[in-house]
């Protein structure tokens, strides 16, 4: 796994109690029950501050955004362009 | 940065009634909050401001979640704005003649669930008794285009399963929360409706999560009619949120939501 999903991940566990499990990278957080809306704002905040990102509307409306593996690759594509 | 719809609100005479109703119609029921500070920043938006207010959240997973509130409905005071399209219509819900003009909703009547009005789904066999979920708000507006172009600035994208006549046009929110989305009809009528308050009957508000509430709100009073509250602070269900409202370009309710990090 790679640094950003290890932030993602540790964030998770960290803040919402999620436990390592095979597919805490894969699962859909939402579905999984990790998430409420709250922590949903908290995220996008957390992440915009610490990766320096701002992200779009349209990301929002990516469905990689509800993985943590998916939103690792959008991360990844906001820091290179 | 707007994320997505929040809740509808809807106004209720008897909290403790509505509550039941929802509950009994599958709705969780998150919190009730009787009694609570109602901020004086409202009282712009309130026909007749009381300083205590009681409100409940109520969440579906298939739909939007509604905020009942209950300010005191004045009999006869124009309605809400927005009006919600459930998906199935509980038991003892009353048909009524449509009073929507200029559109025909091919699937769809006004229907009265007691003492709010709502468009219902309506099949050839009658009404479905299962969750009234709302996916979907008609809103009456007078000028499309400058509506359209409001909405847009909401967050909000052309549906891509309707195309845009000049009596309507089909948009929706995709969120990346199931129960942030929402689709929303525009339909043009011929005249202006009396501007709602926040104590209006019906579903008088419509409340969106952003992440930047004043670049939000900068950008959607611009867009709207021009009446705003600048954000104001308030504590709901030991959260602290903050919370800004306005018009939009019919003098529709809207509130802008942003979490506080403790």
């Amino acid at each position: 796994m790679d640094e950003i999903q290890n932030w993602l991940a540790s964030w998770f566990k960290e803040k919402k109690g999620a436990t390592d499990c095979e597919d805490l990278y894969t699962c859909n957080y939402f579905q999984a029950g990790y998430i409420d809306s709250f922590g949903v704002v908290e995220l996008i905040m957390d992440i915009e501050s610490n990766f320096k990102i701002r992200f779009s509307q349209d990301h929002f409306q990516d469905r990689r955004f509800s993985s943590i593996k998916g939103l690792a690759d959008i991360i990844r594509e906001l820091q290179n362009s | 940065m707007i994320i997505g719809i929040d809740h509808i609100a809807l106004n209720s005479l008897c909290l403790e009634k509505s509550v039941k109703y929802f509950s009994d119609a599958g709705y969780k029921i998150k919190f009730v909050n009787n009694d609570v500070p109602n901020p004086r920043a409202k009282i712009p938006f309130v026909a007749n401001y009381d300083p205590l207010h009681s409100i409940a959240f109520c969440q579906s997973s298939n739909g939007i979640a509604v905020e009942l509130i209950q300010l005191g409905a004045l009999p006869g005071s124009p309605s809400g704005s927005y009006f919600p399209v459930f998906n199935n219509l509980p038991k003892g819900a009353n048909l009524l003649a449509s009073n929507v003009t200029g559109w025909n909703i091919p699937e769809g009547k006004f229907c009265q669930i007691d003492e709010f009005s709502a468009i219902g789904i309506v099949d050839k066999n009658g009404i479905a008794s299962n969750v009234p979920d709302i996916n979907r708000i008609v809103l009456p507006c007078r000028d499309l285009a400058k509506s359209h172009a409001f909405w847009q600035k909401a967050g909000f994208r052309d549906h891509p399963d309707a195309s845009a006549s000049e009596n309507g046009s089909e948009l929706h929110f995709r969120a990346i929360v199931p129960q942030w989305n929402l689709r929303m009809s525009l339909l043009r009528v011929d005249k202006d409706r009396p501007a709602p308050m926040l104590d209006s009957p019906g579903f008088p508000c419509l409340a969106l999560l952003t992440t930047n509430i004043d670049d939000d709100l900068g950008r959607l009073a611009k867009a709207g009619n021009g009446e705003f509250l600048n954000p104001f602070n308030i504590t709901v269900n030991g959260k602290t949120l903050r919370l800004a409202m306005l018009r939009g370009p019919d003098r529709e309710i809207l509130e802008l939501i942003q979490f506080n990090r403790e």
